[in-house]
């Protein structure tokens, strides 16, 4: 296979005069991997498309629980201590092509200075398991896609770089990030409003 | 030891080929191999200068000075490992939080790709404060800002992570890793 002929090529002289050199060990690796690359790269833009057709329609019910305090933060800020409920069953949102879920809560409210404010308060990263018979009821709680969490610490601090925490009006967001094995990853939320903070 | 025989052959055909010629002969046969080697070169010319075209339309259609990334730490397992490729689009949507945006910190060049956890947007649009975080991290970035930076702005995010091919990525970070690799690489597609 490493002869002098299969490394620098098999001279043809054409019946134009052209000098063809063709049948090397270069044009033949050259050609497998440009093959090989054109036919991955069909193969992911498919894999990713049958992304486009999943639809899934997850139950979610998310409050907040309990507001423990509401105190100044270094001088300017404030910060508050909540806990909450949430139940939410993701399991069908997963696809052959999902790696993996990352899942958050984030409170969204607005206060005369910011239009928008996202505080993301928990976050979950879950992965694909592999396929099994559907679980009895009680096992239920082994798989991450289905959250049950009662009266739950928040992760992150809530923290409001100014003063209008007082009486106001927050959302409670559970958010979605979709990450495939390959191609594009998309984003799904539910918005449930959470009511006033004291 | 067949390749070194077969070599020393055709070495020997190719003197006895030259020897039997006349000068105006082998004048046309270097000529034809100098124009075998413009072609060729000619062909790698073509193909730079194509990927160059190539990038920079990509940058200009993501409106991203950067549109493809390798990952290059563990921060963001088990979503991204170090050797992935990221797809990047800026696009004019605001920054919102769960988003995986690339930045840069003012005088440090190397881009990090970590996702957006808090984001205060002013009143009238001017100003946005972003705070990210790095999913494997346990803390958020505020320990990787510059000193006293607490938060992001617009002008550090370079794009938002919207696509993802898995372990693509690594030839570039052994090329980093192992410079002597990317003198081979290059003379061997210089040779092609």
């Amino acid at each position: 296979m490493f002869s002098a002929k299969a490394v620098y090529g098999n001279s043809a002289r054409l019946r134009d005069g052209k000098v063809q050199t063709m049948h090397s060990i270069w044009h033949r690796a050259n050609s497998s991997l440009t093959f090989f690359g054109t036919v991955a790269a069909v193969l992911c833009l498919l894999t990713t498309g049958t992304d486009f057709f999943h639809e899934s329609n997850p139950s979610v019910s998310l409050k907040l629980h309990d507001v423990r305090r509401l105190v100044q933060h270094h001088g300017s800020k404030e910060h508050a201590v909540v806990t909450f409920d949430l139940d939410a069953d993701l399991r069908d949102v997963f696809s052959w092509n999902t790696k993996q879920l990352f899942a958050f809560v984030q409170a969204e409210y607005e206060t005369p200075e910011n239009r928008i404010n996202q505080v993301v308060l928990w976050d979950s990263i879950i992965q694909q398991k592999p396929p099994r018979p559907p679980p009895p009821p009680l096992l239920r709680r082994g798989d991450k896609a289905y959250i049950r969490l009662n009266a739950h610490k928040t992760k992150y601090a809530f923290i409001e770089p100014g003063r209008y925490l007082r009486n106001r009006e927050v959302n409670l967001t559970l958010v979605w990030c979709v990450m495939p094995r390959v191609g594009a990853m998309y984003t799904q939320q539910r918005v449930l409003p959470a009511g006033k903070l004291p | 030891m067949e390749a070194i025989r077969d070599a020393m052959e055709s070495v020997k055909d190719m003197y006895r080929d030259l020897r039997r010629m006349n000068v105006r002969q082998m004048m046309s046969q270097g000529v034809q191999l100098g124009k075998r080697q413009e072609a060729a070169l000619e062909r790698n010319r073509l193909i730079v200068t194509s990927a160059l075209m190539i990038w920079k339309s990509l940058m200009l259609v993501t409106g991203s000075e950067s549109p493809v990334v390798v990952v290059l730490s563990g921060s963001m397992e088990p979503g991204f490992y170090r050797g992935d490729i990221l797809f990047l689009n800026m696009g004019k949507a605001p920054i919102r939080t769960g988003e995986i945006v690339v930045f840069n910190l003012d005088g440090r060049d190397i881009p990090i790709v970590h996702r957006v956890i808090k984001v205060h947007e002013r009143t009238n649009g001017t100003h946005i404060d972003i705070l990210t975080k790095g999913d494997n991290n346990y803390g958020d970035d505020r320990a990787l800002y510059n000193k006293g930076q607490e938060w992001l702005h617009q002008q550090h995010i370079m794009g938002r992570a919207v696509g993802f091919l898995p372990k693509v990525g690594m030839v570039t970070i052994l090329m980093n890793d192992y410079p002597y690799l990317k003198y081979a690489l290059i003379s061997v597609l210089g040779l092609l």
